[in-house]
């Protein structure tokens, strides 16, 4: 156990654990942030996808070691913000179906958009086929992210 | 409107009491007239209560794993009621006994609230309007019910639904509420947005991985890594030694570790060393099982269906073809692994899980806590899916023993290599087919036979005594095309694997076999596959219109650079035909499909829509990698990383159509599944040979 400060959606947490345990773990046990879902704990199926400075990143496999100085992000906190054209776009796409899957769909949205101002189709896929969607909720995901881009575009 | 799930659950439970003025009906839902799948006997309940502040509350014997039924069946209520959208809050009932039988499968939610939820609307909106005739003292043909009022149209006079209660709960139900036609509708058939949609986009669906309760303890299990193994001995010192780890307990033959949190149980369990001994089933091998099925469909099996005579058509057929079709085992895999927690309050135990079977847990519960039902209160959560894997309450056991033996809330999650090990996996099968054509090249005779294990037989025997399971022969009994010699005949070998439904259960296996061969059959008659079915499908019309359709879409027979395949399939109610666009040598690359659904009334367009898409996704996905391997007794493959599932870059487009032939209401959630693999095959087959006579084609 050692004592470890985390910023997570602008807060500083300092906690007191084992420097090894996943982030994952801390921010749904500890900072009950459940967004971020366990869907494999291998870093397969991007379920617990973060930002960390602006990186999606695999919470499952990055330990708090890793994430103590940078900023990380959750679902929770990018969308503490009203009206982000991601939320808008996967409302009006209705991409959901069991919805569990899709906070990690987002936030690796997120980070394309980051990157990628106005990205085609095969960004959109390439970047998105780390996260699995066992419902098939693909075609909507991909048009949720070309609107949302769209819309940031104009804004 | 509002979902129950971000109402205080107190304040809705509150309800079901239903305290002062309110309009309280219950409605049964009619066993369906059609078999239903694998004997799950359901007759659902559910009440609806309209209180004095005009709130609607409905509470929904079905469970929502993602298929949108909860805003879809909360439609059929509204649009007979002549409710205000807004005023509708909609929960999924918890497991009580007046509600009846709850489990969710079939394709059934909607298709079965789809009466009985209209005529309780329409009931209850009578009895409104007659409240207010009354009050005003005019006939009740002079008002009319718009959006939570009632309306005296001459003078003007409004009263809404809240301050009518009290007088309408006074008034007998009526027997025949007059029903809208289809053309009076003003919800169904609209895609309202989904009422689940904004918690789950903003991460706030509390599902029941997220649980959480003061003092509760988070558990895990550790199992025999091989079927039918009996531990032996452990030693869980290192596990101890882990901080946060509370303690570790043998568990009806499994190893419990409970801690503080998730991480500490997940390492707990790691670092136990157990010894277990082999036992029933843990030989047991899928590929050794896969040949013996084979062999078995060498020899005829129990007669199912016999129409003519069928041995001797083949016998004076001018010509055969013959195919052998294989199918694997395969995992659910839905993305929320299984889960549930338990705790008590002032005696009576409180279960929330997520599940398709809310009986069946109960039932559970009630045996590891030996209390009576009604000490009882099981929760449906939202499920991260399902796919015919939360039918079953396995997982309901330990958690509700646990937190009898600890006395603190209890949570147990399954890490996702005991998720793949300790399902009940879609039954294997094999299906030789042989059909016969005359010296004119037609049709006259198909011959199926089928083996796969009976998961109706796995929990009763008794039920299959006979040789014959109806599960294990829908689709291939009830085969569409008119043939004068047919015969479907079946064997039911044993298997030391768990078997269970997987979305569209053996419709998907039997539909990949008729829908294969119907297309080598067409190719050795030199007839277009499109055409040939047509042909043969003259006494099934339903189906047929759904050929017509999806060849229409896809401008079948027109110059293309893909190539083409089709398939169709009826199931639960409704009759789905696709094609496929494929192009590959090495591997298929699928890049279009069409489908043509006709499943009656459609009540959410966008559902509808999202259903397609995903079944496709589903089966494809089974289609080209999923292959669930065993070998002693040993679950192979635990995690994504060996069980590849489909992924964005290889999901097709999907184009839907629905037809509408005036038919009654089908299900959604299966139906799309079945054709997929058939369609993609044939297109392959066009696009390159050989053919793919067993799945998964990346074999
Ligand atoms: S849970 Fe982290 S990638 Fe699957
Ligand atoms: S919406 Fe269910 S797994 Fe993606």
């Amino acid at each position: 156990m050692s004592l470890l400060e985390l910023r997570v959606n602008g807060r500083v947490h300092s906690i007191d654990r084992d420097p090894d345990t996943p982030l994952l773990w801390i921010l749904r046990d500890q900072f009950n942030l459940t967004a971020a879902k366990y869907g494999c704990g291998i870093g397969e199926c991007g379920a617990c996808t973060v930002l960390m400075d602006g990186v999606a990143v695999r919470s499952c496999m990055t330990s708090v070691s890793e994430a103590v100085g940078a900023k990380i992000l959750t679902l929770e906190g990018l969308f503490a913000v009203e009206g982000h054209p991601l939320r808008r776009a996967w409302l009006g796409e209705e991409v959901s179906q069991c919805g569990f899957c899709q906070p990690g769909q987002i936030m690796n949205a997120a980070e394309l958009l980051g990157r990628v101002a106005d990205p085609s189709t095969s960004d959109v896929r390439a970047a998105m086929s780390g996260n699995i969607c066992r419902c098939g909720s693909y075609p909507r995901i991909e048009k949720a992210i070309l609107r949302a881009a769209k819309e940031m575009r104009h804004e | 409107m509002s979902s129950g799930t971000t109402l205080s659950r107190r304040d809705f439970l509150k309800g079901l009491g239903a305290g002062g003025a309110a309009l309280v009906l219950g409605f049964r839902m009619a066993l369906p007239g059609e078999a239903l799948a694998e004997g799950l006997i359901f007759e659902p309940n559910a009440n609806i209560v309209i209180d004095a502040s005009g709130a609607v509350k409905l509470w929904i014997p079905w469970q929502e794993i993602g298929q949108g039924s909860l805003t879809a069946i909360s439609m059929l209520l509204a649009e007979e009621l002549e409710a205000d959208w807004n005023s509708i809050e909609m929960q999924m009932a918890p497991a009580l006994r007046k509600f009846g039988r709850m489990s969710t499968g079939g394709s059934r939610s909607v298709r079965e609230s789809w009466e009985p939820l209209r005529k309780a609307g329409a009931g209850a909106r009578e009895m409104l309007v007659a409240a207010a005739a009354a009050k005003w003292n005019v006939d009740p043909s002079e008002c009319r019910a718009r959006s939570g009022k009632v309306l005296h149209k001459s003078s003007g006079r409004v009263l809404g639904y809240g301050e009518l209660v009290e007088d309408a709960s006074k008034l007998e139900e009526p027997e025949s509420p007059k029903l809208k036609t289809a053309d009076e509708f003003r919800i169904i058939g609209r895609s309202i947005p989904r009422v689940d949609s904004p918690d789950k986009v903003d991460g706030k669906t509390i599902y029941g991985f997220d649980l959480k309760h003061e003092n509760m303890l988070t558990a895990t299990l550790l199992g025999s890594p091989f079927l039918g193994g009996k531990l032996l001995s452990f030693d869980d010192s290192a596990a101890r030694a882990i901080p946060g780890v509370q303690d570790v307990m043998e568990l009806e033959g499994d190893i419990a570790v409970l801690a503080d949190d998730s991480w500490a149980a997940l390492r707990g369990r790691d670092a136990i060393k157990a010894e277990w001994e082999p036992g029933k089933g843990s030989d047991f091998d899928s590929e050794v099982f896969r040949v013996e099925i084979r062999d078995l469909t060498s020899g005829p099996g129990t007669e199912a269906r016999h129409d003519g005579d069928a041995p001797s058509a083949l016998m004076s057929a001018t010509r055969t073809v013959e195919a052998l079709y294989e199918l694997p085992f395969l995992s659910h895999a839905p993305m929320e692994t299984m889960n549930a927690t338990a705790s008590y309050t002032e005696g009576s135990l409180n279960v929330e899980v997520p599940t398709q079977g809310p009986s069946w847990c109960r039932s559970m519960a009630e045996r590891a806590a030996r209390l009576h039902s009604s000490k009882i209160h099981l929760r449906p959560m939202l499920a991260g899916g399902g796919f015919g894997r939360r039918l079953w309450p396995d997982y309901v056991d330990a958690p509700v023993r646990l937190t009898r033996k600890l006395k603190r809330p209890v949570k147990v999650i399954w890490p996702r290599e005991v998720d793949f090990a300790w399902d009940y996996f879609r039954p294997a099968s094999a299906h030789r087919m042989r059909a016969g054509l005359d010296e004119n090249g037609k049709l006259i005779a198909w011959a199926h036979t089928l083996a796969s294990p009976s998961i109706s037989g796995m929990m009763n025997p008794a039920a299959v005594a006979n040789g014959l399971d109806e599960g294990v022969l829908a689709g291939a009994e009830n085969l569409p095309y008119a043939i004068d010699n047919l015969l479907v005949d079946l064997h039911l070998p044993p298997c030391d694997l768990p078997v269970g439904w997987l979305r569209s259960v053996y419709d998907q296996n039997n539909a990949f076999a008729n829908e294969c061969f119907m297309d080598e059959i067409a190719l050795a008659m030199k007839r277009d596959p499109v055409e040939l079915r047509l042909e043969l499908l003259a006494e099934s019309p339903r189906l047929r219109g759904t050929v017509e359709r999806v060849a229409e879409l896809a401008g079948w027979g027109k110059e293309s650079s893909l190539a083409r395949g089709m398939s169709c399939h009826h199931c639960f109610g409704t009759s789905v035909a696709m094609v496929a666009e494929v192009s590959g040598s090495e591997r298929p690359k699928v890049h279009r499909i069409f489908a043509a659904v006709d499943c009656g009334p459609v009540v959410h367009p966008d559902s509808l829509r999202q259903q397609v898409e995903g079944g496709i996704a589903y089966a494809l996905s089974a289609a080209l990698y999923e292959n669930a391997v065993v070998s002693e007794g040993r679950v192979q493959k635990q995690n994504f990383d060996d069980y590849p599932v489909l992924r964005m870059d290889e999901m097709p487009e999907v184009v839907v159509e629905t037809v509408d032939s005036g038919s009654e209401i089908g299900g959604i959630g299966e139906p799309p599944v079945p054709p997929t693999a058939a369609a993609v095959c044939n297109a392959w087959f066009a696009a390159t040979e050989p053919r793919v006579r067993r799945l998964p084609i990346l074999n």
